[in-house]
């Protein structure tokens, strides 16, 4: 067969026929009205002629000025052999008006090459083994009402002490509890300004998960509050925009009394010290001595050595206990300067211990 | 005629601080005509020693450097051809000379310490067919370095017996050393004068050799030697294995001749056993033969001279 320009653009409009008639989606479900800030669930799906296991799907979110979308669920099922792709995207508005929502979604199709070099684990994976086309969804329009709130949902506000009698100085411990669903993720914490309390405020712990509402769960506040005198906490009060009522409805507490008694007096919060234990001063004084003490034998020691009694150096000749040992050794040792000691001895004018006394004075003064 | 010695040691003292047991030696050497052997290491005054106590005495004075390749000619002399009388003549050497100092003797082979320790037994030199006497005094006096082994020709026992003293010197105390620094570095070096001749020297060695030795004391250094020979026989059969041969007959002489000086020295008539034992070491530590055990076990000659010394009773 030849090739030729026309079997060439009909074979590529059957490849392109048979892509693009491999999927559809649709709209299932969309809100028509929506307060600003409040979230509404558009539910898209993408029908499959076949199981499609090639295909993978991924919608590419906006955040623009007019609207957010972020996805909730998806859901991928196979139904009579033919694969459906349901994804719950959350449509908040930000501005009021009538907003036309577009949302692309990018259709993924793994080719068998791919496939094949994935499984054989070769690293030549092209880029033309796998092919990606845009799909528009198809669009929405829905129209935003005005709504100054920030919060939006279904909310419930809770406030609790865990005592409305306090000792002065003692601390109260307030809980501030907004429960539902909506736009919990937005609420800001409260500030508790009470004259002649002390506060301590802790930030916002949120519990949320992700709902049609936009977020379910609590967020919850805890502040605690020290006064010397009796107090009342003002009612706190909330405001959001109730969707199912579309009105603005406005929450408030109770007020707290907290009655505050007299406070403890200095001593009796401080701890009994035990008997045996010594106080700061007493330690270091006691470390102070024990340091002394070694200073102080140290001391001594040297001392002791400096003055120690020292034998004093014996001398060769020492050893002679008669007098011709005495020649002989002095003698032997040639030196001229026992000569008069030596001719004394022999001549019988110096006796042993006077000769070894005459000897001592002529080494120390040497 | 001690004055006389007073006088010689005084002029020595000029140059020499300390060392007096070397002069002493060396007068004994000079008045009994022995030759000395002086060990020391290098630096310890022995050639300025000597050379001192011959310009005290007024003597003629030669120094030989003793070294490897030393010829007996060097020492002797020779004869050499004199071109002018067609014949030929003779060329003494620095041996024809009163005091000869044999520096580091052990230095040089044994054909020339050979050649010297002949004069020395002698005092003659044949050169040729002619023999010449040397003119009285005559002494050697030979100095060695106890610390280097390697290129020196140790002296044989037969050879170090014809020194009649062998002194060691040692360091000098801290206060000679300070004096000898002191006087070196202002370079105060005072004139040495001679203050006896040849005359006087012989009328001292006449006097030295009348000194009276009594017949105990005579006995006592023969003892001294014979101890040497046989130390069992004097209760030291322990040190009987350090000794290979005891003390020559020339010990007995030179102990005669060196006790006699020694007392004269002393300024004494007669001769004490502190005389004979004061010059005991000096005279025997070269002339006793130790034994391969006693170097072995590095015995010391001197110990054994003290126990051989304190064996025998003194008189």
């Amino acid at each position: 067969m030849k090739p030729n320009l026309g079997r060439i653009l009909f074979l590529w409009i059957i490849a392109v026929g048979q892509l693009w008639g491999a999927y559809q989606w649709s709209v299932l479900e969309a809100p028509k009205i929506l307060a600003v800030g409040q979230s509404g669930i558009v539910r898209y799906e993408c029908r499959f002629d076949s199981s499609a296991a090639e295909y993978s799907i991924k919608l590419k979110l906006n955040d623009t000025p007019l609207y957010k979308t972020s996805i909730l669920t998806e859901q991928d099922k196979v139904v009579g052999g033919k694969r459906i792709e349901t994804f719950d995207v959350l449509i908040t508005p930000k501005t009021s008006g009538t907003i036309k929502i577009n949302t692309e979604a990018v259709v993924r199709f793994t080719g068998l090459g791919a496939v094949e070099n994935t499984v054989l684990g070769r690293d030549n994976l092209s880029k033309d083994d796998i092919v990606e086309e845009k799909a528009n969804l198809p669009s929405i329009t829905l129209v935003a009402n005005k709504n100054m709130m920030t919060l939006t949902g279904k909310l419930t506000l809770e406030v609790r002490s865990d005592t409305r009698m306090v000792r002065a100085h003692e601390p109260l411990h307030l809980s501030v509890i907004v429960r539902g669903a909506g736009s919990l993720d937005k609420m800001t914490p409260y500030k508790l300004n009470i004259s002649g309390v002390k506060v301590f405020a802790e930030l916002p712990q949120q519990s949320l998960t992700p709902s049609p509402q936009g977020f379910e769960g609590e967020v919850s506040q805890e502040f605690a509050l020290v006064a010397d005198k009796s107090y009342t906490i003002e009612p706190l009060s909330l405001s959001y925009f109730d969707t199912a009522k579309n009105q603005i409805v406005t929450l408030k507490s109770k007020p707290i009394y907290v009655e505050v008694g007299e406070g403890y007096a200095l001593s009796s919060l401080l701890d009994v010290p035990e008997i045996n234990d010594y106080g700061t001063l007493k330690r270091y004084a006691l470390y102070l001595f024990f340091i002394g003490l070694g200073a102080g034998f140290n001391e001594a020691a040297r001392w002791l050595w400096k003055y120690r009694p020292v034998r004093k150096k014996r001398t060769f000749w020492e050893s002679a206990s008669t007098l011709s040992e005495l020649v002989r050794i002095l003698s032997l040792s040639g030196e001229k300067r026992f000569d008069e000691v030596i001719r004394a001895l022999e001549e019988g004018k110096m006796d042993l211990r006077e000769a070894k006394k005459r000897l001592r004075s002529q080494e120390e003064k040497q | 005629m001690i004055t006389t010695i007073n006088a010689i040691r005084a002029e020595v003292a000029k140059v020499v601080v300390g060392h007096e047991k070397m002069i002493d030696g060396l007068l004994i050497g000079l008045l009994c005509e022995g030759h000395i052997l002086i060990e020391g290491i290098p630096g310890l005054a022995k050639t300025t020693t000597v050379k001192a106590l011959s310009k005290t005495l007024g003597l003629g004075f030669k120094r030989v450097q003793f070294t490897p390749d030393l010829l007996p000619s060097d020492i002797l002399g020779a004869e050499v051809y004199d071109p002018q009388n067609n014949g030929f003549k003779i060329k003494k050497g620095p041996i024809f000379t009163n005091l000869l100092l044999a520096d580091e003797i052990n230095r040089a082979p044994a054909k020339v310490q050979s050649a010297l320790l002949e004069v020395m037994q002698e005092h003659q030199v044949t050169l040729g067919d002619e023999s010449f006497k040397l003119s009285p005094p005559f002494l050697v006096m030979a100095t060695q370095n106890p610390i280097e082994n390697e290129g020196v020709y140790p002296l044989p026992e037969a050879q170090l017996d014809r020194f009649m003293l062998k002194l060691r010197v040692g360091y000098n105390t801290t206060e000679e050393e300070l004096a000898i620094a002191r006087r070196v570095a202002s370079s105060t070096y005072e004139e040495i004068e001679a203050v006896i001749d040849h005359a006087t020297l012989e009328k001292l060695k006449e006097k030295v050799r009348s000194i009276h030795i009594d017949e105990e004391v005579e006995r006592y250094m023969i003892t001294l030697v014979q101890a040497t020979r046989n130390p069992q026989e004097f209760g030291l059969s322990e040190i009987k294995r350090y000794i290979q041969f005891g003390a020559s007959p020339r010990v007995s002489i030179d102990l005669f001749k060196a006790s006699r000086a020694v007392a004269f020295l002393r300024g004494k008539e007669f001769v004490t056993p502190s005389d004979i034992l004061s010059i005991l070491k000096d005279i025997m530590r070269h002339r006793i033969v130790l034994s391969y055990e006693a170097e072995a076990e590095n015995i010391d000659v001197d110990t054994l001279i003290e126990q051989i010394a304190k064996a025998v009773p003194i008189p």
